[in-house]
């Protein structure tokens, strides 16, 4: 009997442990940018506020921007803008390749699957030196529209896998009929799949916005001029800035958090459901 | 079935054309580019044969990031999985926590590096930070985690804890899907706790565990945000791998030879890592 209520106490002793272990550091961000400087260096600091502004975002939103040209409102747009775009091409070029792998046998589509898994394997950073000098001849370095370019092609590998196995599960029975009927490929993509697969359309839609809201490394090579940084880039020339706080930084830094958390919050059950679903066929 | 050959290749090219633009053009560009003398100030590019590689094997840098990257990699990897496991198999006691857990575990994973940096970058403030805090609490000096020593144990950190609660959930579905009378039978036969994991919840998770081990070397080998954003490679090269190495390489030398070249060296690394792991894997499965 004591060993179980000893044993027990541990359990839930070291799941706190680890739930502090995520949570504290998020908390240690999100808190302190809604402190006045005073209370923000206090040293011992202060586990629980005792005081509150919204000053640290005033200056990031309204001071900034004049004074030491570190636009976070605009560089928030800029990445709202690209990732939004590159996104919905994702949605459209992985959706239409997964359709093809997923109804049809037709020659190399073995060496398709795997060049597709085989790039899924590589990371972006092996390859910033050739896009760049590209893109510099394209004459498309420090132009939002580069990273529109570039950004499919890095995350639709996965997507493209995702909607492959999301449609092979839908039947084929309504698409026969349709095609009886006389509807076109065209028609039978966006009257019956897409409506069916609207779960996995909001997925690929929010994994590859994060994953390019996140991007560091391409758009910092693509575009690191003050105009068109992204969300990303921006925090990091924030990093470096000397005129910056630490107030304005974190309060930058919480502005970056929240789109990605916000859109897992909402769609997690089921983006969790997903991952593991198609862990599990693996 | 439904749709003919013609039909399937039109649907498949537009994905062609941009793995076409990401990956295939700038693979066999790079290649193309470390035979080459090509900087910002080279009118034409001509053809040096192998004079790009010799320059990079000799420059000791090279060698400071490879170490380090090597390092880097096996620490976050050996970690993130071992703290995976044991959150998973703590997790996976039927009792409550689990669905807290799993709700929280994707955060860290989700938030851009940056941000994470940041968020890190203040915990381990030397005059501020929550950290060197509760350092001063236990009665310890304050300690300078992001200087020459520590830094590279302390960005592996930060990457082993932005990822070890992804590796959890994994682990942790690959956990559930073995049936429960397994263990059971063995516990009616007397067999203890460590017993029935070391004999038979870890063979029958380990392939998972080696797939992980593969993606996650080859993703954290030449991750660049995190540790870039973290310190830049500083203090005096500590932190250096060579992502950074390569990244610098174009942006401060404007060399894109000599980075080409190091690009394909990471391509190669990346390669014999993975073989490696690959190979540790079948000798053990078999």
């Amino acid at each position: 009997m004591k060993t179980r209520v000893l044993s027990t106490a541990l359990y839930y002793l070291l799941i706190v442990l680890l739930l502090l272990s995520i949570l504290v550091p998020i908390y240690w961000l999100i808190m302190p940018s809604f402190l006045p400087p005073d209370e923000m260096f206090a040293f011992p600091p202060h586990l629980f506020p005792r005081a509150f502004t919204l000053k640290n975002y005033y200056d990031l939103i309204v001071t900034y921007p004049k004074t030491v040209t570190i636009d976070m409102p605009l560089y928030l747009r800029n990445s709202f803008f690209a990732c939004g775009i590159a996104s919905c091409i994702v949605l459209v070029i992985s959706v239409l390749a997964g359709y093809a792998l997923a109804r049809s046998f037709f020659p190399g589509k073995g060496t398709l699957r795997t060049a597709v898994i085989l790039t899924q394997m590589m990371p972006a950073v092996l390859f910033f030196i050739p896009i760049y000098l590209f893109m510099k001849r394209l004459g498309l370095v420090n132009n939002l529209l580069a990273l529109i370019l570039i950004y499919p092609g890095m995350v639709a590998p996965f997507s493209t896998l995702i909607s492959e196995a999301y449609i092979a599960n839908i039947p084929q029975e309504i698409e026969e009929s349709a095609l009886l009927d006389g509807a076109g490929v065209g028609t039978i993509l966006f009257r019956i799949i897409f409506p069916l697969a609207a779960p996995m359309v909001v997925a690929i839609l929010i994994y590859s916005f994060v994953w390019m809201w996140n991007d560091l490394v391409i758009a910092l090579v693509l575009c690191h001029a003050n105009e068109v940084r992204t969300a990303s880039v921006g925090l990091f020339s924030f990093i470096g800035a000397a005129t910056v706080e630490w107030g304005g930084l974190l309060a930058g830094t919480v502005l970056c958090i929240l789109p990605p958390l916000l859109l897992f919050a909402f769609f997690q059950k089921f983006i969790i459901q997903g991952i593991l679903a198609g862990s599990l066929k693996t | 079935m439904v749709l003919r050959k013609r039909t399937s290749w039109i649907l498949v090219m537009p994905l062609f054309a941009f793995l076409a633009l990401t990956f295939f053009y700038p693979m066999f560009y790079q290649f193309l580019l470390s035979f080459e003398e090509h900087t910002l100030y080279t009118a034409e590019p001509f053809f040096v044969g192998l004079r790009n590689y010799a320059i990079v094997l000799q420059d000791p840098l090279f060698f400071v990031a490879l170490k380090n990257a090597l390092l880097w990699t096996a620490l976050s990897v050996a970690f993130q999985i071992i703290l995976g496991l044991f959150a998973a198999l703590l997790l996976n006691i039927p009792r409550r926590g689990y669905r807290v857990f799993r709700n929280l575990s994707l955060i860290p994973f989700v938030l851009p590096p940056v941000a994470i940096a940041v968020t890190w970058k203040w915990l381990y403030n030397p005059l501020y930070g929550l950290i060197n805090y509760l350092v001063t609490l236990f009665g310890g000096e304050p300690v300078n985690f992001l200087g020459r020593n520590l830094a590279l144990y302390s960005v592996s950190w930060v990457n082993i804890w932005k990822a070890f609660p992804f590796y959890a959930l994994f682990i942790l579905a690959g956990l559930q899907s073995i049936p429960q009378e397994i263990h059971e039978a063995a516990r009616i036969d007397g067999a203890t706790s460590f017993a029935i994991f070391r004999y038979i919840t870890l063979p029958l998770i380990r392939p998972l565990l080696f797939v992980m081990a593969l993606f996650a070397t080859v993703w954290t080998f030449n991750y660049f945000d995190l540790i870039y954003s973290m310190t830049q490679g500083g203090p005096g090269h500590t932190t250096e791998i060579l992502a950074t190495l390569a990244y610098k390489t174009v942006f401060l030398k404007l060399r894109f030879d000599h980075a080409a070249t190091l690009g394909v060296f990471m391509f190669l690394i990346n390669f014999a890592l993975s073989l490696a792991i690959l190979t540790i894997s079948r000798r053990v499965e078999s």
